[in-house]
């Protein structure tokens, strides 16, 4: 098995996807970074410019904010869904305010969190699209199934090797991704801020915060948090994949499909509220760090219980399929 | 019986609601060379993909070795090597490290097992290139060695010879040969021509439709050829070999020409020369699987 195992991992590596998942890793977290710093310098600027004593201090920044935010609530023209994610996202920063957080100075701790939830719901899938996609497919169209399925191995004992090459490329993938967005981002802002304390725990109750509950951890811990909670979002999206590459016998197909199913189930967001079998999709349930900072717009029935139950469903009903398949098929390539 | 390597029983095969094997049974024996001969969808490569775990037959049984490959799929393919159709192979990485990596799901295949079967099909020189730079004979060779390199009782080969230049086939069917007569390998060959299974087989069946229509030994399925000599002296190779075999030749183009029983050509031959002629070439024509299924089955259409 760990032979099985061995030889899929290697196949990837050859394959070179690594190096072009790394250098768009670089890439684009490159890009976030300059970006990020960018408005940060600007917005410390128009402070400077505007502020009587010229010097920049976090508190009155956000304390504007919240006077923004508050003026928006007055308009006429946001919908009552939207205006309670505002009161969410005032609530929030009265807090940070209370308790002497700041959140506006980037840092790298800060940045690798916010680009993982950022990629959660699509860049992570499509990294693991690149490593994913060719899994089973590309045995087919290339024809090597062939000399896969005809040594005396079993092909449930095949298509686990593959399973678990995937995941543990996937887990790879991850690590890289928190291990590249900290040094390029930490070395960029000069500023580590492992130690800042967060807030998380926020509940809602009949659409209001509710921070009895919040408690203040650092950084550094919030980071491995989100990571895992990436890790699971990972897991299902590389087991949906290889159920789309069991299904179908070439790769683009297979990448077409999964594209089309995460961008198209980001146009599923905007029925959530109205229709209720729309939360039921596992892209609706992608980014599951919107439960952990409370800075988001609510959904009747959605929690992170429930949108890891949906997710968990799905990986086990494409597992199940996958290995059904793959056994049960008669290769005719 | 012991001494079956593959037994084929009542083995049928259902494809889409499409009836494509019809219950074939036929056994081979170790060291035996058996050809599998058909035209293009007869269902030949079907039942070659069922033997090889592929594909699972509809109703039947196949046992390997003793194993049935639904009861004891492991066991059973344990003791064989295949190459269906084209031998596709990993091709961004080299030959080697193919055989590596398909060596490490079989037990028991070390370095020295893979090395001598890379020198066996004569690849060792580019053994260690990528695959993506081999030409097809190359990539043949290498299809054989993955098949062998774990030593295998039964050899399945689907319609190995395409693709192949002269001095490939050549160096195919020695092997082949070889390894039936040394290592009692049970070969299993399908193919569309009849010369090919001519010149290698044992045995032969004919399957047409999704049915075996005959199955006997080569020298019974083609007990006699058109052969023609060419030598010098032809008026009197013509009543050498009336008076001595009993065999009316005519002299076509500058040659004998005569149907003869091809277990009788070598001796033929050998007193042609005793006898001092100077015999410059024989040949034989060979009779086309049109002619052949014509014969055996009165139909004049290839279903």
């Amino acid at each position: 098995m760990i032979a099985l195992i061995q030889n899929e991992i290697f196949k990837m590596l050859l394959k070179k996807k690594m190096i072009l998942i790394v250098v768009l890793l670089i890439a684009f977290i490159g890009l976030f970074v300059y970006g990020e710093q960018y408005v940060y310098r600007s917005a410390v600027e128009r402070f400077e410019t505007m502020a009587e004593n010229g010097t920049f201090d976090w508190r009155i920044l956000t304390e504007q904010q919240i006077t923004r935010l508050n003026e928006r609530l007055d308009s006429a023209y946001i919908p009552e869904s939207g205006l309670q994610s505002i009161e969410i996202q005032i609530e929030q920063l009265e807090y940070f305010i209370e308790n002497n957080i700041n959140p506006i100075t980037p840092s790298a701790a800060r940045f690798t969190v916010d680009f993982a939830e950022q990629s959660l719901v699509l860049f992570i899938p499509l990294l693991i699209l690149i490593l994913g996609a060719d899994l089973v497919s590309g045995e087919f169209s290339k024809r090597t199934i062939k000399v896969l399925l005809t040594r005396a191995v079993p092909r449930w004992k095949i298509l686990l090797s593959k399973y678990i090459a995937l995941l543990m490329m996937t887990t790879l993938v991850l690590l890289l991704m928190g291990l590249i967005a900290t040094l390029v981002s930490g070395i960029y802002f000069r500023y580590w801020g492992f130690n800042e304390p967060i807030a998380t725990g926020f509940r809602l109750i009949n659409g209001s915060l509710d921070a009895r509950n919040v408690i203040m951890i650092t950084r550094s811990q919030y980071m491995v948090l989100i990571y895992a909670l990436a890790w699971v979002v990972s897991v299902v999206i590389a087991t949906i994949i290889m159920m789309v590459s069991v299904l179908v016998k070439t790769t683009a197909s297979a990448i077409g499909i999964i594209m089309a199913t995460l961008i198209g189930g980001q146009f599923l967001q905007y029925f959530l509220s109205e229709w209720p079998i729309a939360k039921y999709f596992f892209v609706s349930n992608l980014d599951l760090s919107k439960y952990m900072t409370g800075s988001y717009q609510p959904i009747e029935g959605m929690s992170l219980v429930f949108s890891i139950g949906v997710l968990l469903s799905w990986a086990a009903v494409s597992l199940l399929i996958s290995f059904i398949v793959f056994i049960k098929e008669d290769v005719l390539v | 019986m012991e001494n079956d390597v593959l037994q084929i029983e009542n083995v049928t095969k259902t494809i889409k609601g499409k009836s494509i094997i019809k219950g074939i049974d036929f056994k081979i024996k170790a060291g035996e060379i058996f050809g599998f001969l058909g035209p293009n969808g007869a269902g030949k490569s079907t039942t070659l993909r069922m033997i090889v775990g592929l594909s699972k037959p509809t109703t039947g049984r196949i046992t390997i070795c003793g194993h049935s490959i639904r009861n004891n799929y492991i066991s059973a393919m344990q003791h064989v090597g295949c190459i269906i159709e084209n031998p596709d192979l990993y091709d961004y990485i080299s030959g080697y490290k193919n055989l590596e990596m398909l060596a490490a799901m079989s037990k028991g295949v070390h370095h020295d097992d893979i090395m001598e079967t890379v020198v066996n099909v004569g690849m060792e020189n580019r053994i260690y290139d990528k695959v993506s730079t081999y030409s097809l004979g190359m990539k043949q060779r290498l299809g054989l060695a993955q098949a062998l390199m774990h030593h295998p009782e039964l050899l399945v080969l689907d319609e190995p010879m395409n693709g192949l230049d002269p001095q490939g086939i050549y160096m195919f069917r020695t092997l082949i040969k070889r390894l039936a007569e040394k290592e009692q390998i049970a070969v299993l060959i399908s193919s569309h021509l009849i010369s090919e299974v001519q010149l290698l087989c044992d045995r032969v069946a004919i399957i047409n439709d999704g049915l075996i229509i005959k199955d006997m030994p080569i020298h019974e399925l083609i007990p006699s050829s058109e052969i023609s000599w060419e030598i010098v002296e032809l008026e009197k190779g013509q009543a050498f070999l009336a008076s001595r075999f009993n065999i009316a030749a005519l002299i076509v183009d500058g040659r004998l020409k005569a149907v003869v029983d091809l277990k009788e050509l070598a001796s033929i031959n050998t007193a042609l020369i005793a006898a001092g002629f100077e015999l410059k070439t024989v040949s034989s024509a060979h009779q086309s699987l049109e002619s052949l299924f014509l014969g055996l089955t009165g139909h004049q259409k290839i279903m």
